[in-house]
């Protein structure tokens, strides 16, 4: 059966309340807080502490107050980050219940005492890390690469500009998960269906004129999870930080697959 | 896709997703019918309602209206047993358990429409 | 020394989900979807019970007609009635879906909007108008 509520050792416990950094102008942060168990003691439940920053000292985003809280507060505080402008996907996490970038979402759009989280239905690795091997693996098993039989040439394979433009909304997916990990169908059956990034991959080569796989990519959805376990809901659209649309993607995957059983 | 590919049912679990979509196209019409009609009916007398049985088309209609909403619902049912029942072999046992009472609700209401059109 | 590396995966937490996710028309609409259609299973159960029970005899059906018209019976039939203009619009909404209309973010919560307006319309209608 899917669990639809936590295993009790998962289910986060008040934390720590950091000393408040003092100011006119401060915002209360609570963080998700969770290390492996040192050699040979057993695991303690995930905490959630209190953070309190003066944001004249800070940046504008929620990644500019984790930085600033793990480098003057409290430096075992762990998190993904690189690129801190939207286009490395490492700092996905639920900010305030729905899938962010941390370093794109403004600390001024959010309304009251901001709650950070990992991305959900995850495993944790430490704090504010998820652990991504699933998500890698089935990323990989759509074979994201162009595949054709054609021998490269001299030059590059060309598209019209038409062609190119089906691409849009499609390539300028960065794989950090937020859609996938906002989806209840995803939170239920992980192990077997892709989830809105994966497809949304798959679609964007489905898409690409310049590659000739495109039966044997849609072939290799028709099971009961792959593709079907999406329902429609939309969590991935609502909550893509890039605003794209998997949705769409995987509609457009699902009238593909049943107009090619059609023909067949 | 051109609306006909709906109803062409193929292979794998696309024709149970075509399936559920085909009978949702169905009822939509139907259900319509069986509201306007129906509007009254349960608070008539039986001898309203065999009145109501009486007339071919409603009957027909009705009959339609009633297998395909029993389609759909199985439909639907395997859907949310896939969704929530992990374990394949206790799948099975719930799904024909929930299709064998389907049949029997079926079944009972298929009797009662005979009777009522019979009079 | 911590060994986060070698932690088995059993061992780590699973992050909070249904209940730390923010609730939001697309997924209160998505769960009042199957929510509406087990109802509706559970109607079309009814009606069958119904029809057999009326086909009997006018006894058996005198009783049935107290039982649908109790306050309690009442009260179910306008919860299956709301269901069934609810599973009925929403499902023309996800047809669309299907046929790749009205899939952008506005026009999603536009149609929700929409389908929850006239749910509650066409309830209030069959019980109030009729």
């Amino acid at each position: 059966m899917a669990e639809f509520r936590l295993p009790p050792m998962s289910r986060p416990e008040k934390g720590k309340e950091w000393a408040a950094e003092s100011g006119s102008n401060t915002r209360t942060l609570t963080v998700y807080r969770w290390s492996p168990p040192e050699d040979g003691a057993t695991a303690a439940r995930p905490r959630l502490d209190k953070f309190t920053v003066d944001l004249s000292k800070i940046g504008t985003m929620v990644l500019d107050a984790l930085i600033h809280i793990k480098n003057t507060m409290d430096p075992s505080l762990t998190f993904r980050r690189s690129c801190r402008e939207g286009v490395c996907g490492s700092c996905a996490m639920n900010i305030n219940g729905t899938n962010k970038l941390a370093c794109t979402q403004a600390l001024s759009e959010l309304k009251g005492e901001i709650r950070v989280l990992p991305l959900p239905h995850m495993r944790v690795v430490k704090d504010l890390v998820p652990d991504l091997q699933n998500a890698y693996k089935q990323y990989n098993e759509v074979r994201p690469w162009l595949r054709s039989e054609k021998p490269a040439g001299e030059r590059e394979r060309l598209q019209s500009p038409e062609e190119r433009e089906k691409l849009d909304g499609l390539w300028e997916c960065i794989l950090c998960f937020s859609c996938s990990t906002s989806c209840p169908s995803y939170w239920w059956n992980d192990d077997k269906y892709l989830g809105p990034a994966t497809l949304l991959q798959t679609a964007r080569w489905v898409e690409d004129s310049r590659d000739d796989d495109t039966e044997a990519r849609l072939a290799a959805l028709d099971d009961d999870f792959k593709l079907y376990r999406c329902h429609t809901i939309m969590n991935c659209t609502r909550t893509c930080p890039k605003g794209l649309n998997p949705a769409k993607a995987i509609a457009g995957l699902k009238s593909r697959l049943a107009e090619q059983n059609r023909r067949s | 896709m051109k609306p006909l590919a709906l109803f062409a049912l193929h292979r794998g679990t696309t024709r149970h997703w075509a399936a559920q979509r085909v009978t949702a196209v169905l009822l939509t019409p139907l259900g319509v019918w069986f509201v306007a009609a129906s509007i009254n009916l349960f608070r008539s007398s039986r001898e309203e309602v065999v009145r109501w049985a009486d007339n071919p088309l409603s009957l027909v209609l009705f009959s339609t209206f009633f297998l395909v909403a029993y389609w759909h619902a199985a439909l639907g049912a395997t859907e949310i047993l896939t969704d929530y029942i992990h374990n394949p072999a206790r799948r099975s046992v719930v799904k024909n358990v929930i299709y064998f009472v389907l049949g029997l609700s079926l079944g009972f209401g298929l009797v009662g429409l005979f009777l009522l059109a019979r009079g | 020394m911590t060994s986060s590396d070698n932690t088995p995966q059993a061992d780590r937490p699973l992050s909070p989900h249904l209940s730390a996710y923010r609730w939001q028309l697309t997924s209160l609409l998505s769960i009042a979807h199957r929510l509406s259609g087990v109802a509706l299973i559970i109607g079309l159960v009814a009606l069958s019970f119904w029809l057999f029970f009326l086909g009997q005899n006018a006894q058996a059906s005198a009783l049935v007609k107290i039982i649908f018209f109790s306050w309690f019976g009442k009260l179910v039939q306008i919860g299956f009635t709301a269901a069934f203009f609810y599973h009925l619009l929403n499902g023309v909404r996800h047809l669309l879906w299907d046929f790749n209309l009205g899939l952008e973010l506005p026009q999603v919560y536009r149609s929700g909007y929409i389908v929850i307006v006239l749910t509650l319309l066409l309830t209030l209608a069959v019980w109030v108008g009729t």
